[in-house]
């Protein structure tokens, strides 16, 4: 979880777009956009607005990812 | 022929269960042909035969419908002289992925998104990571609308290591003070910068990149950052 700051919002491919700037721990100014297609946003304006920064939260949830750590395995095996 | 029908071993009630050897009277169909495009009935209401092919395969006036219970269309295609013709079934169309070993990527014509949106900052601001499925290289426009007079701010391309996280530079543009849209082009075998290409770099691009605009300063610059894929 991080502070994001709307930068804009527009249109691209059929896809209504938010960018977000969030201050990342090392200090980086990184834009996120999150993309949700024209037809799936729909509801109230919040609803819309919760689409669109849950859409920008995913793209940073999947650059934060990293991979699980493999077992602890040391000393002399045979291969 | 006359036939003759003993109601008591022919007819059956409703639900009733099937028993083998079971004696029954044969709905029978007309063979007509190939096309069951007569009514042989004279109106709505009256009792009308069934019609078959001259292969046996009865006519059906079907409607499909999706699990969701909507309606499938089943379009037509028009041929090349402009007639019309009728396909009678589901269409389908296929598409090519490619496995990147873990998941499939759908393989992607040559395509276009943005990578800094258009807006005043005033700070060094990097793009999210962008991820190229198949492309070889890219168009990268830079464009500059607002400038405060004084300083500078600087295109990058970085490739993402994979392992560490940390990014690598492929191409750095000239810095920048002025209102303009420039032009980067990443790309195998790509000659000299010319005409509107500002600066060249003969790189294939990795799957995960980014871009970062470096301020000289905290002074407000106005600018976006597009991309152009090119396979």
């Amino acid at each position: 979880m991080a502070t994001a700051t709307v930068i804009t919002t527009f249109v691209e491919h059929d896809c209504a777009c938010m960018a977000v700037v969030v201050v990342e721990p090392n200090g980086e100014h990184v834009e996120y956009i999150g993309r949700v297609p024209l037809e799936e946003l729909t509801g109230t304006a919040a609803e819309k607005k919760a689409k669109l920064v849950a859409a920008a939260k995913a793209v940073r949830d999947a650059q934060q990812v990293r991979p699980p750590s493999a077992p602890t395995i040391t000393g002399s095996v045979t291969v | 022929m006359a036939i003759e029908i003993n109601p008591k071993t022919s007819l059956f009630a409703e639900d009733a269960a099937h028993v083998s050897g079971d004696p029954g009277i044969m709905p029978l169909a007309v063979q007509d042909a190939d096309t069951a495009s007569a009514a042989l009935a004279g109106a709505a209401g009256d009792y009308a035969p069934l019609q078959a092919d001259s292969n046996g395969r009865l006519f059906v006036n079907g409607v499909l419908y999706s699990d969701t219970g909507t309606a499938v269309q089943v379009q037509n295609f028009v041929q090349a002289a402009g007639s019309t013709i009728s396909v009678p079934g589901l269409v389908t169309r296929s598409s090519m992925n490619l496995y990147n070993t873990s998941t499939i990527d759908p393989y992607l014509n040559n395509t276009t998104a943005t990578a800094l949106a258009s807006a005043a900052r005033t700070a060094t601001t990097s793009s999210s990571d962008l991820t190229n499925f198949n492309a070889v290289g890219v168009y990268i426009f830079f464009s500059i609308t607002a400038v405060p007079g004084v300083h500078t701010v600087t295109l990058t391309v970085t490739a993402k290591d994979p392992i560490a996280g940390t990014y690598e530079t492929l191409l750095t543009g000239s810095a920048e003070s002025t209102t303009a849209t420039k032009c980067y082009l990443l790309y195998p075998g790509a000659g000299a910068a010319a005409n509107g290409v500002d600066v060249v770099n003969a790189f294939p691009i990795p799957r995960t990149w980014r871009v970062t605009v470096t301020h000289s300063a905290g002074s407000s610059f106005t600018y976006s950052v597009g991309i152009a894929y090119i396979l």
